[in-house]
């Protein structure tokens, strides 16, 4: 595997102090996908970017609090979910079950009704897994560091989370 | 490794469509707001030399509790519940992540990770609650609370009564509500309360309960919350998860009411007839008025209010139209789930535990020691406390 730059010291076993900058280029190359797990952790567009943002405006706060004994894409991950789940927890809309952003009554709309209902029915573990490993593509060693959890259990999760959206989702709905 | 999942992708793809996203667009606020974070620690740090200061008074005022046994009151000798009291002046603003995981937990401070709803093997605390700011109670914040409830539309007749009774209570009287009101109590961790009267508690040394603030970006400093004395308003709590070392014990006998005896004790007396009376009636004709526009549910058709939430709920038992004397009010976490009376979850709704002594059977009820769950809500609009629903079970 290629060298990251230095810019890049993410997934770097090496113990090193953030600095703004490196705060920012680890956010730069995944920006995307933080704020894609974060609107489905938080369940709006709008509240995933708020969580995003609280994350980086924490990350950059106290970036000196980086011990560096992990990777910084798994500290920024751990801040980006945290940050979503109580965007969520805050959100009154979202904790009634219902979705703050109403999409149209579109094509789509009712089979998306249909997964939502089938992803909002998963434990939440199975859930952040999955919306890690899906929406970020993260493998299981990085899901696992940004969960706090082991590999092994990464796995096993998936495999429950597989199945049981399988099972609950109807093949019409995804035709 | 398992791959991905086709159609789970497919499915995910439906519910977070992809979409552009410029990642320079969140950055110049996240450097601003750092920026203003690391303004607010320097000031703090400032004024921390102010603090300490300050401390000195603080002092003189755990000696003055001392003295009134008040300190010793917050230790109890239940192991699932927490009696602590909290700062008047002191406000926590931190963040509060939903679960932590605390592998050191003991009687001292330890550290947690935020990490902690996915992690398994260690000790797990979830977050139950934060505390309330504290009322202030004044002889002239409670003349003020009474024009405004007149204002509301309290009935005058009412009002001047209570105004009158008020007049008949002392200061003395006014400083110890006061005290009282600072004092909270939580509960509920091994609720599982078998016929032999046991109940399941943590190992010892591992607290039931814990009051936390953060430490960096992802950990925090807790410490067991039973005996504290001035926890800041805003601390969230937390309680710890059941795991396999916790041991099944008698569960503790829910004696007289601790409420009325640490109330005798800091005034020094027996609590006279009037100042029950003013107490009552400041808490629920006062201070609530015109509830019925907030959409709280009536229960039995009377409306409770009262100025603080555990007042509130101390006040609850009273609806049912018999005589009670309430013996206490334990705060409880909010049950997983759907909620009672499709009430809706938010930063203000409470759940009390709340025993009572029924005085004399009432045909359903026999006399003697019960036990209801009681949400109360803050009604913005009035600014006080209002029971939304009781039930037998939470």
């Amino acid at each position: 595997m290629a060298e990251l730059p230095s810019s890049h010291f993410v997934g770097s076993p090496r113990r090193r102090a953030a600095t703004a900058a490196s705060i920012e280029a680890a956010y730069r190359a995944h920006a995307k996908e933080f704020l894609r797990v974060a609107t489905a952790i938080a369940g709006s567009r709008e509240g995933g970017r708020d969580a995003v943002q609280e994350a980086l405006t924490r990350a950059f706060a106290r970036r000196a609090t980086f011990r560096g004994s992990g990777t910084m894409e798994a500290w920024l991950w751990r801040a980006v979910v945290n940050a979503a789940r109580n965007v969520r927890a805050r959100s009154p809309l979202v904790a009634e079950g219902r979705q703050a952003d109403t999409p149209a009554r579109d094509a789509v709309a009712e089979p998306r009704d249909a997964v939502r209902a089938a992803v909002a029915a998963l434990p939440e573990r199975q859930r952040l897994a999955l919306f890690l490993r899906y929406y970020a593509d993260l493998d299981y060693a990085a899901i696992a560091a940004a969960l706090g959890v082991r590999r092994g259990t990464v796995s096993a999760t998936l495999n429950h989370a597989h199945k049981t959206l399988r099972a609950a989702l109807d093949e019409e709905v995804l035709a | 490794m398992t791959g991905k999942d086709p159609v789970v992708g497919q499915a995910l793809d439906l519910l977070v469509p992809d979409f552009g996203v410029d990642p320079n667009e969140l950055l110049p606020a996240a450097h601003a707001g750092a920026a203003k974070v690391r303004a607010v620690r320097r000031r703090r740090q400032t004024a921390g030399a102010i603090a300490f200061a300050v401390l000195l008074l603080f002092a003189g005022a755990a000696v003055a509790a001392q003295q009134f046994d008040l300190l010793s009151f917050l230790h109890t000798s239940d192991r699932n519940s927490a009696r602590f009291s909290v700062s008047r002046s002191r406000t926590y603003h931190g963040a509060a992540p939903l679960a932590l995981t605390c592998p050191g937990a003991k009687t001292g401070a330890f550290v947690c990770e935020a990490t902690g709803p996915m992690a398994l093997g260690t000790r797990s605390y979830e977050l139950g609650m934060r505390t309330d700011k504290v009322p202030s109670l004044t002889r002239q914040g409670m003349l003020a609370s009474l024009s405004r409830a007149q204002a509301n539309g309290s009935d005058p007749a009412e009002v001047a009564r209570v105004r009158d009774d008020l007049s008949r209570v002392g200061d003395d009287f006014i400083r110890a509500l006061a005290v009282l009101s600072r004092i909270e109590t939580v509960g509920g961790v091994g609720e599982s309360t078998g016929p032999s009267g046991t109940e399941r508690v943590p190992p010892r040394g591992v607290p039931a309960w814990t009051a936390c603030r953060e430490l960096t970006l992802t950990t925090f400093r807790c410490r067991p919350l039973a005996g504290r004395v001035g926890v800041a308003s805003g601390t969230p709590l937390y309680f710890l998860q059941p795991s396999r070392d916790w041991r099944r014990v008698q569960a503790p006998s829910q004696g007289q009411s601790d409420f009325g005896r640490v109330l005798e004790q800091l005034l020094g007396r027996k609590v006279t007839r009037d100042e029950t009376r003013f107490f009552v009636d400041f808490a629920t004709v006062a201070v609530g008025s015109g509830g019925s526009s907030s959409g709280a549910k009536k229960y039995r058709g009377t409306l409770i209010a009262g100025s603080g939430a555990r007042g509130t709920a101390l006040l609850a038992p009273q609806s049912l139209g018999i005589r009670t004397r309430v013996i206490s009010a334990v705060a409880q976490p909010l049950p997983h789930g759907r909620l009672p009376g499709d009430l809706k979850r938010s930063g203000t709704l409470r759940l009390y535990r709340v025993a009572f002594d029924l005085l004399r059977a009432n045909g359903v009820d026999a006399a003697g020691r019960h036990t209801i769950y009681v949400y109360v809500t803050r009604a913005r609009r009035l600014g006080v406390w209002i029971v939304a629903w009781m039930a037998s079970r939470p």
